[in-house]
C-alpha cells in the first residue's frame, strides 16, 4: 500500500472503501506528517484537528453503515485562509484579519463538507491573495521545499507546499492572475483553475470579483477532477455563479488522447519573457501528446502583455475598490508588497477600467474564435516563464516588467491546468498549461491524467 | 496630491515606486487602444455563456 502520506485522493478513497485503513487513522497519520514538517515550510496558519479527528469517525462511521456520501468521504483536505469557515480563524494572510472569525462557510467548504471531506486546517495565502512574498507580511510566508531560498509562488502558496511536502492530499486555492497554478507550477504539483462561475465564490475574500476563480489544487489531475465534481454547481446565492451545468468531470478520465487536437501556441516567446527552457519543456510535453494520439497544430494568440495589461488593470481596481476603505485607517498595518500593489488602483480611471474590460472581450472572443477556427480542443504553453525567483527578488510590480503567463485564462474565464513537465537545470518544478474551451473542464483534466500517466518520472515529492 | 485624494497616506507609500509604475501601466494601457470592441460601447459583465460552444 503506498504510505499515506504520498496517496492520491483515488488510492485514499479506495482505501477507506476496501477498509485497508480508516479516516481516523488517515487523519492522524497526516497530523503527525503536519507537526513533522510545518515548521519548517509553514503551509498551514491554522491547524484545525480536534474537528478533524471528529469529522473522520464520522466519515468511519458512515462507511460502516455502507452510507458513505462518495469518493471524497473521509479524506483529508485543506482550505487556502481565504475561505471562510464557520467558528474557524480566516486571516487571508492579513494582520488586519488575525482575529478574524466568520459567521457562516464559504460555498466551497458548505460542499466538501456534504461530501465528508476531513478539514486539517486553513492554508497560507500571501496578505488579501495579492502580496507575497513580502518579508513584513503579519504571518511567515510558506517556503519552497524544493529550494526554500525560492518563492513558492502566490497566492495559494500554503497549498502548494502542502501538496508538495505530503502534508494534505488535496486543496482548495483561488486563481485571479495565476495563484493556483504559480504556485503549482512552482511546487511541483497539479491545479486547476476552473471555467468563470463554476464554482461558486460566496465565502471567498474577493480580490476582483469579475476575474476571481475557486479551485482544487492536488498532486494529480485526477485529484482535481475529484475535487471539482464536490465544489462545482450553480449557487444561487451568488451573483457570478453560472447555471451553465456540466457533468462530472472525473469519469472522463483515461489514458489516451486519440482524436484530441491541441493547438501549441507557438508566440508566448522568448519575446514576451519566457525562457527557452519553459519551451523546451512545453514542445517535450506535446511529443508525449502526439504518442498519446493527439493531433498537435500551432497556432499565434494575441500578445501575452494585451492579456496581462487587461488582467492586471481589472484585478488591481477592483481590489483597491475593496480595500480603500481599510487603507484610509489602516494602511501602515499592510504589508510593504500588498499596500503599494493595491494603492496602484488609486490612480486608474474609470475610462481605464472600461478600456480594459472591453479588451477582455476582444481578446476572450479572438480566443475563441482561433480555437474554433483551427478546430482545437485545447491550448497548450509553458506554464511559467522559467525558474521561481529568489524570495527577495521579487519587484512589487513584478507584472509590469515581465508578463504574466496565467493571465490569458483568468482574462477569458477558460479553464485551465497547471500540469508538471520535469526539472530544470536548477533542479526546480517545470509545467506547461492546458486550457479549454468554456466549461470543458473535463476535457482538459482528462489530457492533462493522460500525459501524467504517461510521465510518472515528474511526479517526485519532498522527503 | 493624487495620494491625498485618494486618502492614501504618503508616510506608509514609496510615491517614486507607485508613480513610475503608474506611468507604465499608462503606457501599456495605451496599447490597447486599437483594440475596439465592435459590438458595443459599454464594458457589459462578463459571462462565460456567451463564449461556451
Amino acid at each position: 500500500m503506498t504510505a499515506l502520506t504520498r496517496a492520491s485522493v483515488a488510492e485514499l478513497s479506495s482505501f477507506l472503501v476496501d477498509r485497508k485503513v480508516s479516516s481516523v487513522e488517515l487523519t492522524e497519520a497526516l497530523i503527525r506528517r503536519i507537526e513533522a514538517k510545518n515548521a519548517e515550510y509553514r503551509a498551514f496558519l491554522t491547524c484545525t484537528f480536534d474537528l478533524a479527528l471528529e469529522q473522520a469517525r464520522e466519515a468511519d462511521d458512515r462507511t460502516a453503515r455502507n452510507i458513505r456520501r462518495g469518493p471524497l468521504d473521509g479524506v483529508p483536505v485543506a482550505l487556502k485562509d481565504a475561505y471562510d469557515t464557520r467558528n474557524i480563524r480566516t486571516t487571508v494572510g492579513s494582520g488586519l484579519f488575525k482575529d478574524r472569525v466568520p459567521t457562516a462557510d464559504s460555498a466551497v467548504w458548505e460542499r466538501l463538507r456534504r461530501a465528508g471531506a476531513v478539514l486539517l486546517g486553513k492554508l497560507e495565502c500571501t496578505e488579501f491573495c495579492l502580496g507575497g512574498p513580502s518579508p513584513d507580511t503579519a504571518f511567515p510566508i510558506s517556503l519552497n521545499p524544493h529550494d526554500t531560498s525560492r518563492y513558492t509562488g502566490g497566492s495559494s502558496s500554503g497549498a502548494g507546499v502542502a501538496l508538495a511536502t505530503g502534508m494534505v492530499p488535496a486543496a482548495i486555492g483561488s486563481d485571479t492572475g495565476g495563484s493556483i497554478r504559480i504556485p503549482a507550477a512552482f511546487c511541483g504539483v497539479a491545479g486547476i483553475k476552473p471555467t468563470y462561475g463554476l464554482v461558486s465564490l460566496r465565502g471567498l475574500f474577493p480580490l476582483s470579483g469579475s476575474l476571481d476563480h475557486a479551485g482544487p489544487m492536488a498532486r494529480s489531475s485526477q485529484d482535481c477532477a475529484l475535487l471539482l465534481d464536490a465544489i462545482m454547481g450553480h449557487d444561487p446565492l451568488h451573483p457570478s455563479s453560472s447555471r451553465r451545468q456540466i457533468p462530472p468531470t472525473s469519469p472522463d478520465i483515461s489514458d489516451n488522447c486519440r482524436g484530441l487536437v491541441i493547438g501549441h501556441v507557438t508566440n508566448f516567446s522568448e519575446a514576451e519573457g519566457v525562457s527557452e527552457e519553459s519551451r523546451a519543456a512545453c514542445r517535450r510535453a506535446l511529443d508525449v501528446f502526439r504518442d498519446l494520439g493527439a493531433e498537435i497544430r500551432e497556432v499565434r494568440l494575441p500578445s501575452l502583455w494585451d492579456y496581462t495589461v487587461a488582467n492586471t488593470t481589472i484585478m488591481t481596481s477592483e481590489a483597491f475598490a475593496i480595500h480603500h476603505a481599510r487603507f484610509r485607517e489602516k494602511l501602515g498595518e499592510v504589508s510593504h508588497l500588498t499596500r503599494h500593489r493595491i494603492a496602484l488602483g488609486a490612480f486608474i480611471s474609470a475610462a481605464d477600467y472600461l478600456r480594459a474590460q472591453k479588451a477582455r472581450r476582444v481578446l476572450t472572443q479572438t480566443t475563441f474564435d482561433l480555437m474554433t477556427e483551427h478546430r482545437l480542443d485545447l491550448l497548450c504553453y509553458p506554464g511559467m516563464l522559467g525558474d521561481p525567483p529568489h524570495i527577495d527578488q521579487v519587484p512589487p510590480y513584478y507584472y509590469l516588467d515581465t508578463p504574466l503567463i496565467t493571465a490569458p485564462a483568468n482574462l477569458t474565464g477558460a479553464p485551465a491546468a497547471s500540469v508538471r513537465a520535469g526539472f530544470s537545470a536548477s533542479d526546480m518544478p517545470m509545467s506547461f498549461q492546458l486550457t479549454g474551451h468554456m466549461f470543458a473542464d473535463g476535457k482538459v483534466l482528462a489530457a492533462a491524467h493522460a500525459y501524467e500517466r504517461a510521465t510518472p518520472e515528474f511526479s517526485r515529492l519532498v522527503e | 496630491m493624487q495620494c491625498e485624494q485618494a486618502n492614501l497616506n504618503l508616510d506608509y507609500l514609496e510615491a517614486d515606486e507607485v508613480f513610475k509604475a503608474c506611468q507604465r501601466l499608462q503606457g501599456l494601457l495605451s496599447t490597447l487602444e486599437n483594440m475596439a470592441d465592435a459590438q458595443s460601447e459599454t464594458a457589459s459583465v462578463f459571462q462565460p455563456e456567451e463564449y461556451s460552444t
